[in-house]
């Protein structure tokens, strides 16, 4: 095995943890919000972690740029879902009178 | 073929047959809407297991990205509805063993007619020969357009008879436009405005990607379907300068392009949608273009009005 | 190389089966649509692995049309159920 898949099984495995640890809070943790908190960062820096692996091995730039360019979107997918997701059940939790319409 | 991959594929069928029977059983409608949404996924998942990107692809793109999108646009339409918990229709046994008695029938006679099917080599061979001659390099698109374009004629067909059959439901005036309420300063906003570029390029890239690639009219039609539908979510309304007889020419414009070429195909004495080899490449990429360009209206069409009925109902404008 | 690739989907997999448990336990919507979208990111993972493990580059592409898509079921939801969203927001701001 060379040292460029060493770093990549490396990677790839410290990913797979924090899917890991992403599932886990999903299931254990008591209330929404910190099951939100759990899963939208740990599961985006785990496929972080697999992408910045695999960029390793796949041999041409182009197509480890566009590895990089998944990564930088579910990085922004992630991002704004937790926001949606987290200002939906917050509004609907205090009954949506504290917030003000538009913002 | 070595036990991981086994195990893999093992895992992913069970994966498979668990969420299709519990988006099947599972109460209300909303937890079937997102299991079946995942089951998008996990076949997405298995199409690229069994070596066809293609339908990986598409499935991709419109099993999980718009179907989900449509099925939730929906599903706020049913629990808009007084009751918070949709009516539940009502089963009686006879019927329930009548279903499921016609789908083992029918199962176990598609299991029977595939086992005694007599041994044949399919018509890949046959495709592959012919290739050179079709206009394009990727086996699929060949297939798609040249060899069965009669196929995607009518698939495209089925979109429009769809958005005839919401036009029925919901009258014509869902098409009203819409004053633009885009709020730029929300992270909805913003992510709209930063995907939006992307989307558009990964809609081009697919339909020039077709030609030699996994890629085609399909895959990129949906993915600039779902470039408007962005611009729906983050505040654009229904424009302004889209009038009824532009939507309507817009989205029969696929249809009617291919017919077109088909007819005149028949009229140069071949067959029905049969290219000369010679303008078979240029044939194709015009009747691509049409197709991704009237799939993806008709799939934003689609989303903005189930949208747009929910949002501000055409009917009750006075309530609000 | 690949081996590890395919284990690891597996892996990555059994994690999937294993949040569905959240889907069917709910409670609320926003929970059920949470986990879609742990979904969505297993599965981009999963493909890439596939990618690489399969030697299919077009699986890339695959990925990136996820990716690009993600963002749209949950913009939907809460656009359509936020309750702020229930009258037209233009007249307000």
């Amino acid at each position: 095995m060379t040292i460029s898949e060493g770093v990549t099984l490396i990677l790839c495995l410290a990913g797979a943890v924090f899917f890991l640890a992403g599932t886990v809070g999903l299931l254990r943790f008591p209330d929404f919000f910190s099951r939100l908190h759990a899963l939208t960062k740990a599961d985006t820096l785990g496929l972080g972690l697999i992408v910045l692996g695999l960029m390793l091995q796949v041999g041409s730039i182009a197509a480890a740029l566009k590895l990089l360019l998944i990564w930088v979107l579910a990085l922004l997918a992630s991002t704004t879902v937790c926001h949606l997701l987290g200002n939906y059940e917050l509004s609907r939790s205090s009954g949506g009178e504290k917030r003000k319409a538009g913002s | 073929m070595n036990p991981v991959a086994v195990g893999f594929d093992g895992l992913l069928a069970l994966l498979i047959l668990f969420l299709a029977v519990r988006a099947l059983t599972a109460p209300g409608l909303q937890q079937p809407v997102i299991l079946f949404i995942a089951f998008g996924l996990a076949m997405a998942l298995a199409w690229a297991r069994m070596r066809a990107p293609d339908v990986a692809l598409a499935e991709a793109a419109i099993g999980t990205g718009l179907l989900g999108v449509l099925l939730i646009d929906s599903l706020g339409l049913f629990t808009r509805s007084k009751s918070e918990t949709p009516p539940q229709p009502r089963r009686s046994r006879a019927a329930s063993i009548l279903a499921v008695g016609t789908t083992l029938l029918l199962a176990g006679g598609l299991g029977f007619a595939i086992l005694a099917m007599p041994e044949a080599e399919g018509l890949a061979a046959a495709a592959a020969e012919k290739l050179g001659a079709s206009g394009v390099d990727h086996p699929v698109t060949a297939v798609l357009l040249n060899f069965r374009s009669f196929d995607t004629w009518l698939e495209i067909g089925v979109l429009l008879i769809a958005m005839w059959g919401l036009f029925c439901a919901g009258g014509r005036e869902g098409f009203a436009p819409r004053a633009t309420e885009a709020r730029p300063g929300t992270v909805l906003g913003g992510t709209v405005q930063s995907l939006l570029p992307l989307v558009l390029l990964v809609g081009i890239y697919l339909l020039w990607l077709g030609k030699v690639d996994s890629g085609g009219a399909f895959q990129a039609g949906v993915v600039l379907g779902a470039a408007g539908i962005l611009l729906r979510l983050g505040g654009l309304g229904f424009p302004d300068w889209l009038r009824p007889w532009l939507v309507r020419t817009l989205l029969l414009f696929g249809f009617a392009f291919m017919l077109l070429v088909g007819l005149s195909a028949l009229f140069a004495g071949a067959a029905f949608l049969e290219y000369p080899p010679t303008l078979a490449g240029p044939l194709i990429l015009a009747v691509e273009l049409a197709a991704t360009l009237s799939i993806g209206f008709t799939l934003y069409c689609f989303f903005t009005y189930l949208f747009d009925l929910r949002i501000h109902p055409a009917t009750a404008s006075s309530e609000s | 190389m690949q081996v590890f690739y395919l284990l690891l989907g597996a892996f990555l997999l059994a994690n999937l089966a294993a949040a569905l448990l959240r889907v069917i336990r709910g409670p609320g919507t926003a929970d059920r649509l949470m986990t879609a979208q742990l979904f969505g990111t297993t599965g981009v993972a999963v493909l890439l692995l596939l990618a690489e493990a399969m030697e299919a580059a077009a699986l890339r592409d695959t990925a990136l049309v996820f990716v690009l898509l993600a963002v749209l079921i949950v913009a939907a939801f809460t656009r359509t159920e936020g309750t702020e969203e229930r009258r037209p927001a233009g007249k307000g701001s």
